[in-house]
Parts: structure tokens; C-alpha cells; sequence
């Protein structure tokens, strides 16, 4: 059995891997210097060894936009272990001649020794700075170890198409809310590009007049179902007289469809996104985030977001009632 | 009243210029090529451009569309900052540039500027909405409008008609009133776009989050506990081939009678009720009438002119303004100005804004210093040097950043005290890429935004504000040069400072 994660340590280690950069930088004459760069503690709960991997190479990217102390929690299947690495992501902005460096911490522990986490964490949080955790994966969260860490984050960041049957995902996402300031939920985030061009469509003055005549939405929803129940919560909103239908369809396509007397606008959202409007068709691109432009966008995000509030409690009986 | 689409969330959305024409006049010439092509781009690359836009352009020179799109692509490649260059990308913005060549005084030019608007009104929907940017030279500010109106290019039945007027606005406080008079007769106050690109800059926006959204900072923010304010615009180069234009204009007119003043009210100005146009550029407004406006007597003790001379530097013989080609040899071109300016409120009186601006200085940098007062009793260093003051930087350029100067203890046995600097350095702080000046203003422009543009009354005020020292400096003698190429300037612009105990510091 490991001696465990003992934060002094780290926080030892990290103090000597800047003391060595710097030095690596005067060493090689080269006066433009090591930038560090922290804007929050990211935790990022990964699901297993290849996602740890899949993980680092997100967060060298991440890190350009939200350079962070990024603390890697890597489940591991051998009983007792619990260890930690520190390293640096380094890169080189764009026409800029200095590094920029964050700090990347990778926590090693097995399931009988998950108790220890929350307290490793706690030692190694950047200090007043915002602490974001990112659960990939229904496994965290639902081991009562975990629960301890909750507290200490200002945002969680989930994805709920990963969390099984949407009418619990729901219910998991309640309570989760209810226990941190700020829950993100990809499954919305992944929805941005698409409720952005419904948005950019009404920008055309006819359509948006036309508007108030819609009495139907329709949203088929293909492998996403939580993303479906939001994007027909939010169109609801904004149109609260029209009825809603939530319904299921093999695929990966998604459709919608606001239908009323004088209007008809339909989207079908595949390869690329087709909109008709009264039966005229236009193409647009809508290139499909990964998870690490999802992330981006919600890291941006660390205060309350008022229109995914506004829809949370309509997506979720929307999600409880569809087929 | 236009309906309210229950869709947009501005949160996660990204701002989008809404369809558009932008008609730029002086399309050759070198603002379009370094900044406002590039920064059309760049909005393009970012998706923050609508498919429903196009960009006209005008110079005297003859072109076709596709020569003109060709050099426009050279410049893109050469000017676009910390930016890739995506061919494909340019090939779809290039499809939605024009050109039309003729001369800004001639009626003809622009019945052939409408007729491009109607077609790209109809082949790209541009709603009629047009912006129009005036890129020349000033001397054809007057005659554009004035033809834009005679057109009736200047109205249309559903769009909007913006023109965006570039600085110097006037050369004086009476030229620039009969510009805004003659503007004012073709397009109405609001929708005229006054451009200070400084104000455009992400720091100098920053100025107002630093200010009015921590509660730290503005509670000491005035003459109880700061001392002074240096604001320092520097350039090491010198006029570089601009010397005809230059030796007009000079630091004064150039740098410190608009960016610099404008820089000024941002520091200086009273909290805005709102973060919005009018609420803004009122206060910036007042702040800009409160300066005291120095009588002509006071003048030379509270404006200092230099002029750089000739220079061996680094092993380089460098050449004075004087010998600059394209320059008068008995030019009284003022390269360096430094002035002090007082703010006639109850935040400021008493408090000296110490403003310098010049070429060919050690290094470029943009900064304001504010120079916060003594502790009242100092318990340590009683009988050694005066202890340093606690200091805040906002830097503008090349670095943007925020550092605060504060004693700490000197590690060791003993109370000795030494300044230390406590860095927030912008771009590494949040290291994507800042949109640069012209590309924030374009969309704030397009969209109707113009709580970063100056107005007419800011225009006027600050002209108020350096015309005594131009009416001054315009019939004294100077002993010019008086500073070498590479030092901060003038030896009076110390003694300026001197005289109330002050003294300019290196940036």
C-alpha cells in the first residue's frame, strides 16, 4: 500500500518544478521567461486509465483559454494505491516569445482509499481562486467519498447523456444542483450551436413577426435524450402557448419543427444542419463539438447561468413524460 | 415596436454584426491594409460576420474587384496578428468585397457606389443597413459627406446609414466644431461613430472592470489618497516616412488632444449609472469639462514641447526630424509633449495628471502610473531615503497588464523596506487571443454600440482643453531639437515635474 497523497508535498514539488524551469530558461540564455498562469483549480474526475490519457490531452488544450491548477483523478483498479505526479503544460502562445505554464497534478487512487481524496484536494486548491470539478462519467458520482468533495467546488460539470435514463439523469442533476452553487451540464452545452442558429433565423424580422402563430414544437431526439428534453424546454419558453412534443428517433439526427397555420420552420440537425422555412431550404454547416470545445465554453462559464436555470425545471418533466 | 426574439442568450452566444454593407473610403491606403481589412477578416474567421454582409471600397486608383481583392489578400497575409491565414476562408470573405475607384469630390462616384449597394443589397440581403468609413485624409472628410448626402446615400426606407469618422476630428477646436456642424447636416449625433482606437483596446476597457467592478479600488480613488497620475505614450521609432503628415499634426495634436485625454477620462472619470452608451460617454464627457483649462500665461508651466535631433545610436546614426524626409529643416514640430493637466471636481482638485507623449524614446510602451500618497508617519527608514510610494500600473502596451507597487520586508536581520511589484499579466492570465482595437469597434459600430466611440461634446471638450497650449506653442520660439533619440524627452518636461516635487518615472 502507498504512503498516500500528502499535499505539503506536491505543493514542494510544484515550488521545484518553477524553480527549474526558471533555471532551465537562464541556463539557456534565453531572457523571455516562463509565464505561469492560474485561473482556477480544475478537478477533473476521469473514468479510467484511458481516459486520464484522453483527459491530459484536453487539458493542453484547455488550458490556452482557462490556464488552470488541473488536479487528474485517476481511478485505479489495484487495491491500496493512491499516489500523485506533478507536471507542467507548457506552451507557446502565437507570435509571443514567453512560455506559458500551468500546473497539472494526476491523483492515482483506488476505490478503498477514495476517502482520501476530498482531503488531498482541499491541501492542493489553488487558494481564493474558483475550484471547477468535472465528473466524467456516473462512477464518481455516485460514490459517497465523492459527496465530501462537492463542497469545496464552485461549479460541477457533468455531462447527463452519460448518466443512463434521462427521468434519473433529472433527478441526479436535482440533487447535485442542490448541493453546489453551479451545475453545467454538457448535454446543454451541446446544444449551443444549434439554439444559435434558431436564434440567428429569427433575427429576420418577417419570421420573428410571424412568430406568435406557432402552436406546435416537435423535437426528435436521436442518441442525446437529455439534450433533447432541454432544447424543447427552451423553445417552449419562448413560445409558451404552443404545445410540446418530445419524441425519441433512431440515430444519431435530431429534428425540430415549429408549426402553426402561416408558419413552418423545420431543422434536421445530421452531417449538416437543413432548415425550411415555409418549404424554402437552406444549408449551413454546424461542425460537432468535442468535449473539449464543450468544456471551453463552460468554463467561460463560472457564474449563474439564467437561461439554463430558466429551462432545467421544464426539461426534466418534459424528460419524465417522454416517450 | 419590433418584436423581442425569446431566443438569444447572450451568456453563451456570440455577439454577430447584423447584415451589412461597410462602404470604406481611402481603401488603399493604409489604415485598410494594416488594421480594418485585417480585422473584417479575423471577425470572418470567428464566424462573427453574418453570410449577409459585404465590404465596398474607394480609392482614386483603378482597380477591378479582382485586383483589388488580390492586394487586399496580401495585406491580410501580411498585417493579420497572432492570427493563421485560412485560404479557403479568404476565398469566401473575398466573394463579398468590392471595389469602386473615383474621386471623392466627383457626383459620379457615388451614383456608382449606390448602384454597388443595390446589388449587394440584393444579392447578399444586406438590409440596407451601411456603414460608412471614412479612411482618407481629413481634407476629404467634408466633401464625402457632403456628396453622401447630396446622393441620399446618407438615408434609405428600412436600414441604417452609420458613418464612422476617424481621427483627427478638426485640427482645432474651430475646425473641428464646423466638422461636426457640416457631419451633422448629412447624418444625425447618433449615427456618427467617432473612432479613438485606444479606447477600442482591451486594456483600456479593462480600466473600467478594474475600476467599477471590484470594490477595492474605488474608495481610494481620489484625491484623499492619490498623489499624482503619469500617463506615458512612448514610441521608439521616429516618423518613419509619416513626415509630411506628421510635422502637421505633432505629439500634442497626434497622441495626447484625443487618445491620451480619452485614456484620461477612463482613469479619471465619476462610476457610469449603466454600462451603456449614453451613461458612459457622460461621464467621460464631464470628466473632459472639469479639466482646468490653463490660461496663456500658464502655459509654460504646464506644457513642455521637444523635437528630437540627430542621434548615434546602438552604432546607428540616427537622423533628427529636422533631417527626416519629407520634413521642413526649420520644422517647430513638437515630437515630445508632456503636459499637466488638473481636474477641477471634488475627486480630483489638487491632484496633477502628469500626460507625455513622443517618439523615438527608449521603448514603445503605453502606461498609467498612479502614485498613491505616504503612509502620514513612517515607523521605518526614518533617517535614510524617503520610502517609495505604493503605485499601480495599468499597462496598455506591448504587455497589458495590472502591477501594484508595495514595500515588503527585505528578507534578512534588520527592518529594511523595498518596493516589490505584484504582476497580473493580461494575456497570460487568460491566454486566448484579445480582439485587437478595430475589430471590437467594427462590431460595436455595426451593431449600434457606441459606448466606445467619442461624441461630438468629448471631441470639442478636450480641444478646449490643449488649445491654449497650441495657440501658445504656435508663436513662441524654440530651441529645437532639444532631446536626443533614445531618452525620455526633454529636460524641461523633469523640471515640470520638479516643480512640484515630482518626478517622471521609467516605464
Amino acid at each position: 500500500m502507498s504512503t498516500g497523497v500528502q499535499p505539503e508535498r506536491i505543493l514542494k514539488e510544484l515550488a521545484g518544478l518553477w524553480a527549474n524551469m526558471s533555471k532551465d530558461e537562464s541556463t539557456q540564455g534565453t531572457n523571455s521567461g516562463v509565464l505561469r498562469a492560474c485561473s482556477m483549480t480544475l478537478v477533473v474526475a476521469a473514468e479510467n486509465d484511458r481516459d486520464a490519457v484522453e483527459v491530459s490531452g484536453m487539458l493542453a488544450e484547455l488550458m490556452h483559454e482557462h490556464p488552470s491548477r488541473a488536479v487528474v483523478l485517476r481511478p485505479s483498479a489495484a487495491a491500496g494505491a493512491m499516489e500523485a505526479r506533478v507536471f507542467a503544460q507548457c506552451w507557446m502562445p502565437f507570435g509571443k516569445r514567453q512560455q506559458i505554464c500551468c500546473e497539472q497534478i494526476e491523483i492515482t487512487a483506488s476505490k478503498d482509499r477514495l476517502d482520501e481524496v476530498p482531503g488531498a484536494i482541499l491541501g492542493i486548491m489553488v487558494p481564493d481562486l474558483p475550484v471547477v470539478l468535472w465528473a466524467r462519467g456516473k462512477e464518481w458520482l455516485s460514490a459517497p467519498e465523492f459527496q465530501l468533495v462537492l463542497p469545496l467546488v464552485q461549479k460541477l460539470i457533468i455531462d447527463s447523456a452519460c448518466l443512463g435514463e434521462p427521468a434519473r439523469a433529472f433527478s441526479l442533476m436535482r440533487t447535485l444542483r442542490a448541493e453546489t452553487p453551479y451545475v453545467g451540464d454538457l448535454a446543454w452545452t451541446r446544444l449551443t450551436a444549434l439554439r444559435q442558429a434558431i436564434a440567428h433565423l429569427l433575427e429576420d424580422a418577417a419570421l420573428l413577426s410571424r412568430l406568435p402563430a406557432v402552436e406546435e414544437i416537435i423535437v426528435e431526439y436521436g442518441e442525446h435524450a437529455t439534450s433533447g428534453a432541454y432544447l424543447a424546454a427552451w423553445l417552449s419558453k419562448g413560445l409558451p402557448r404552443a404545445k410540446v412534443s418530445l419524441k425519441h428517433r433512431t440515430g444519431e439526427i435530431s429534428a425540430v419543427r415549429l408549426r402553426g397555420v402561416t408558419v413552418d420552420i423545420a431543422m434536421e440537425l445530421g452531417v449538416a444542419l437543413i432548415i425550411r422555412v415555409d418549404g424554402v431550404e437552406h444549408r449551413a454547416m454546424l461542425p460537432v463539438p468535442g468535449d473539449c470545445d464543450l468544456m471551453r465554453e463552460e468554463l467561460s462559464i463560472l457564474e449563474a447561468d439564467p437561461v439554463f436555470a430558466s429551462v432545467f425545471d421544464r426539461a426534466e418533466v418534459l424528460a419524465k413524460g417522454s416517450v | 415596436m419590433a418584436e423581442a426574439n425569446p431566443f438569444q442568450d447572450p451568456l453563451r452566444f456570440e455577439r454577430r454584426v447584423p447584415p451589412c454593407a461597410v462602404v470604406i473610403f481611402g481603401a488603399n491606403g493604409d489604415l485598410t491594409k494594416r488594421k480594418l481589412i485585417p480585422a473584417l477578416y479575423r471577425l470572418a474567421y470567428e464566424r462573427r460576420l453574418t453570410q449577409n454582409f459585404a465590404t465596398i471600397g474607394n480609392s482614386r486608383t483603378a482597380m477591378s474587384d479582382d485586383d483589388y481583392r488580390e492586394k487586399m489578400r496580401e495585406s491580410v497575409k501580411q498585417f493579420l496578428e497572432d492570427s493563421p491565414f485560412d485560404e479557403n476562408l479568404w476565398n469566401d470573405f473575398a466573394k463579398r468585397l468590392f471595389y469602386v475607384a473615383g474621386d471623392v469630390g466627383s457626383p459620379e462616384l457615388y451614383k456608382a457606389i449606390g448602384e454597388k449597394l443595390q446589388m449587394v443589397e440584393q444579392t447578399f440581403q444586406t438590409s440596407g443597413n451601411v456603414l460608412f468609413y471614412l479612411s482618407t485624409q481629413p481634407s476629404h472628410y467634408e466633401p464625402v459627406v457632403e456628396q453622401l448626402g447630396a446622393a441620399g446615400l446618407n438615408h434609405h426606407a428600412s436600414g441604417w446609414r452609420r458613418l464612422v469618422v476617424e481621427k483627427p476630428f478638426g485640427h482645432d477646436l474651430q475646425s473641428a466644431g464646423a466638422l461636426n456642424t457640416n457631419i451633422q447636416k448629412v447624418f444625425p449625433e447618433s449615427e456618427v461613430y467617432r473612432i479613438d482606437h485606444y479606447l477600442g483596446k482591451e486594456t483600456v476597457q479593462n480600466i473600467l472592470a478594474f475600476r467599477f467592478g471590484n470594490g477595492i479600488f474605488e474608495p481610494v480613488w481620489n484625491r484623499r489618497y492619490v498623489n499624482h497620475v503619469q500617463i506615458t505614450a512612448a514610441e521608439s521609432i521616429g516618423v518613419e516616412g509619416r513626415g509630411g503628415y506628421y510635422q502637421e499634426a505633432g505629439a500634442l495634436r497626434d497622441m495626447i488632444q484625443n487618445h491620451l485625454l480619452q485614456v484620461m477620462s477612463t482613469i479619471a472619470m465619476e462610476p457610469p449609472a449603466y454600462y451603456e452608451a449614453s451613461s458612459v460617454r457622460d461621464e467621460r464627457s464631464k470628466l473632459l469639462r472639469a479639466i482646468r483649462i490653463p490660461k496663456d500665461h500658464e502655459v509654460p508651466l504646464y506644457a513642455v514641447a521637444g523635437q528630437y535631433g540627430p542621434t548615434k545610436l546602438g552604432g546607428q546614426q540616427l537622423l533628427g526630424f529636422r533631417q527626416e524626409p519629407g520634413v521642413d529643416p526649420h520644422a517647430r514640430t513638437d515630437t515630445y509633449a508632456a503636459l499637466t493637466f488638473w481636474v477641477d471636481n471634488w475627486r480630483w482638485a489638487g491632484v496633477p495628471f502628469y500626460v507625455r507623449s513622443g517618439k523615438r524614446m527608449p521603448k514603445r510602451v503605453t502606461d498609467i502610473a498612479v502614485f498613491f500618497n505616504q503612509p502620514p508617519v513612517s515607523m521605518f527608514n526614518r533617517d535614510g531615503d524617503p520610502l517609495r510610494p505604493n503605485m499601480l500600473v495599468v499597462r496598455i502596451q506591448p504587455e497589458e497588464g495590472i502591477s501594484l507597487r508595495f514595500l515588503s520586508k527585505h528578507p534578512g536581520g534588520g527592518m529594511s523596506l523595498r518596493p516589490v511589484s505584484m504582476d497580473f499579466n493580461y494575456g497570460s492570465s487568460f491566454g486566448s487571443r484579445t480582439p485587437t482595437a478595430y475589430e471590437t469597434l467594427l462590431v460595436d459600430a455595426i451593431s449600434g454600440d457606441a459606448t466606445l466611440y467619442t461624441r461630438q461634446d468629448m471631441v470639442e471638450a478636450s480641444w478646449k482643453v490643449v488649445q491654449p497650449v497650441m495657440n501658445r506653442w504656435a508663436t513662441c520660439h524654440f530651441d529645437f531639437p532639444n532631446y536626443d533619440s533614445g531618452t525620455w524627452g526633454p529636460r524641461e518636461s523633469d523640471e515640470m515635474l520638479a516643480r512640484n516635487g515630482h518626478v517622471w518615472r521609467v516605464p
